[in-house]
């Protein structure tokens, strides 16, 4: 099936070696609440559909999870110690301390949905937005075309977020292979087709233009 | 399955509680030092807790010291490696793993100062680095809390055999964090005194600060221009525990898959492992999680020497497993296992006791160390190093 998310070509872009999947995208605005946390909870539901295509075992979900943030933990960091000072360092409440970590949200995501491989967050720059997603996709695509034996299956899940003004947005995509081998080209074709269809989806998605959007391109 | 170059370490630099430099770090750990003190400032502003390890005589804004930190660190193992002098010197990538970034600087902002503070995120010290060295390469940086030098590592070894870079500065840095402090102790996972990882009479962490860089390239390439690696990166396994937001899997079988995954990757069996330098934090669900991990993992095999180093340094959160790497090569240099600071009764409950002792092979060479390094949101990664043997 041909298809396209913010406007972005996926399934046939992807399609290096006829065994990638695109599975799907999602667009969320997070909406202003007290904190990052509460924000980013409000949000989880609507992962559920995307996740839930990978079925869990024995309460885990095999897979990756790769998060992407400009600003994770920022705020929260700042009215952790605000607070601290306010009601004295020795009486500070802990309850925020986890969320002043830059990895909080993945964290989250793991443990709502069960995902237990492995579980990466860089600290990036959105001013550059293929840039931003340069890491996750090399990562990405080593894991896809070279790390994969013939008939395992890998399944990843890549998130951007950004919490604060103007456009507080959190997407995520799937991305899911059948083994098969690959080589060190191909993995390079990859990484630049998924940074940039990430880059795509990340731009529309900021400029206000999408909303809520989501897409399964084919069944597996 | 794609052939992978081999990447190796051909510098290392650290700045750390026990030492400017990797090689006084290195001394002191192996005598067995602490750095370990009671802090006047810390009690004179309230803190719950006031015993730390923290770098002393190290001059650096308060909301640069970690930038600060991560260049002194790169200097010293961009010296050793002898990349600045080669034709490609300006096209090293950047790899640098954090828990908070400049928490001054949020504590500052905090306070009521106003700071930008999208310069003095994790991202600040890749910048400040390549900036300070003029490098071009890639630079990624990576926020996966006290895990986070491990994972810089695995990132750069990744770039290099993806061919993104000729070689690579790798590894974590965390300046002493008094919103850690805070954030830490209020939520009860403070040692009552001093860190002992592993031990029956353990009661929590302490903190630590500190800086430490590797030099990776591939190992053609160093061999071309005629450098004996230090040691060789083999591989690095990562896993989620999906648990909970601060504590470990009890069970510790997530713990144990990422270092089933490292070996796997690095094509090692478990009676290969000459030595684990545990995480070792020293609280009590932790330290029981890695143990009931280990015991798992080395079933049927000798168990190799354990040792731990947060101590003797604190725990230095995003640089702690860059740091523990550089001691790593140290020791496969030198052929010795440092002793555990702070280790001095086994706990039953564990079942196996670090090392309190410097210890020397006896039967065979220590070919491969093991660096474990878990972390906040359930997060575990293991790295495997080996010594480097011309064929």
């Amino acid at each position: 099936m041909s298809s396209v998310v913010n406007g972005v070509p996926t399934h046939e872009a992807l399609d290096v070696s006829g065994t990638s999947l695109f599975r799907a995208a999602l667009v969320c605005s997070l909406p202003h609440r007290a904190s990052e946390q509460e924000s980013f909870d409000a949000v989880l539901d609507e992962f559920v559909p995307v996740f839930e295509t990978v079925p869990m075992v024995d309460g885990e979900r095999e897979g990756a999870l790769l998060v992407v943030s400009d600003d994770a933990g920022s705020a929260t960091a700042v009215r952790f110690w605000r607070d601290a000072l306010s009601t004295g360092l020795a009486v500070a409440s802990p309850a925020a301390f986890p969320w002043c970590l830059v990895n909080a949200p993945c964290a989250s995501i793991a443990q709502r949905f069960g995902v237990t491989g492995p579980n990466l967050t860089w600290l990036v720059s959105f001013a550059d937005p293929r840039a931003a997603f340069d890491a996750p996709a090399a990562w990405l695509a080593d894991r896809l075309c070279l790390q994969l034996d013939d008939g395992k299956r890998f399944d990843a899940w890549l998130v951007a977020l950004h919490f604060g003004a103007p456009h507080a947005t959190a997407m995520l995509w799937h991305w899911g292979r059948c083994g098969a081998d690959g080589n060190h080209d191909e993995a390079l074709a990859l990484a630049a087709t998924i940074r940039d269809i990430a880059a795509a989806g990340w731009i529309s998605a900021t400029d206000g233009t999408l909303r809520l959007a989501s897409l399964t391109s084919r069944e597996r | 399955m794609g052939a992978r170059a081999r990447v190796v370490v051909t510098g290392v630099g650290a700045v750390t509680p026990l030492g400017v430099t990797a090689s006084e770090t290195w001394q002191r750990v192996l005598r067995g030092d602490t750095a370990a003190r009671d802090w006047a400032d810390l009690s004179a502003e309230g803190h719950r807790v006031v015993r730390a390890c923290r770098i002393e005589d190290f001059d650096a804004l308060d909301a640069r010291r970690g930038r600060a930190l991560a260049i002194a660190a790169a200097r010293e193992a961009l010296s050793q490696s002898g990349r600045a002098e080669t034709a490609d010197a300006q096209r090293g990538g950047v790899f640098v793993g954090s828990t908070l970034g400049e928490s001054a600087a949020f504590e500052q902002a905090g306070a009521g100062a106003s700071i930008d503070l999208t310069d003095y995120g994790v991202r600040s010290f890749c910048d400040g680095i390549a900036t300070e060295l003029t490098l071009t390469g890639p630079r990624e940086a990576i926020a996966t809390a006290c895990a986070a030098g491990n994972y810089a590592i695995g990132a750069a070894v990744l770039a290099l055999q993806q061919g993104r870079a000729p070689w690579a500065l790798a590894g974590g840095v965390e300046p002493f964090s008094k919103l850690a402090m805070v954030g830490f102790a209020r939520s009860r996972a403070m040692a009552n005194g001093d860190c002992r990882p592993f031990d029956a009479r353990r009661t929590g962490m302490m903190l630590g600060e500190g800086s430490a860089m590797l030099v990776l390239e591939r190992l053609d390439d160093a061999l071309a221009r005629r450098t004996t690696p230090l040691a060789e990166v083999r591989g690095l396994g990562l896993s989620s525990d999906a648990h909970h937001p601060t504590a470990p899997r009890p069970d510790g079988r997530c713990m144990r898959r990422a270092m089933c995954a490292a070996l796997a990757e690095s094509g090692v069996t478990p009676a290969d492992v000459d030595w684990v330098n545990v995480h070792g934090t020293g609280t009590r669900a932790s330290d029981a999680a890695e143990g009931r991990a280990l015991r798992e993992v080395f079933d049927g095999v000798p168990m190799p020497v354990l040792s731990g180093s947060k101590g003797a340094l604190g725990h230095a959160l995003g640089a702690a497993s860059a740091i523990e790497a550089v001691l790593g090569v140290c020791g496969l240099l030198d052929q010795v296992v440092p002793p555990t600071r702070g280790h001095e009764q086994a706990d039953p409950e564990i079942g196996y006791a670090c090392t309190r002792e410097r210890t020397l092979p006896v039967e065979r060479p220590v070919r491969v160390v093991m660096n474990n390094a878990f972390a906040f949101g359930g997060i575990n990664s293991t790295l495997v190093l080996t010594r480097w043997e011309p064929a």
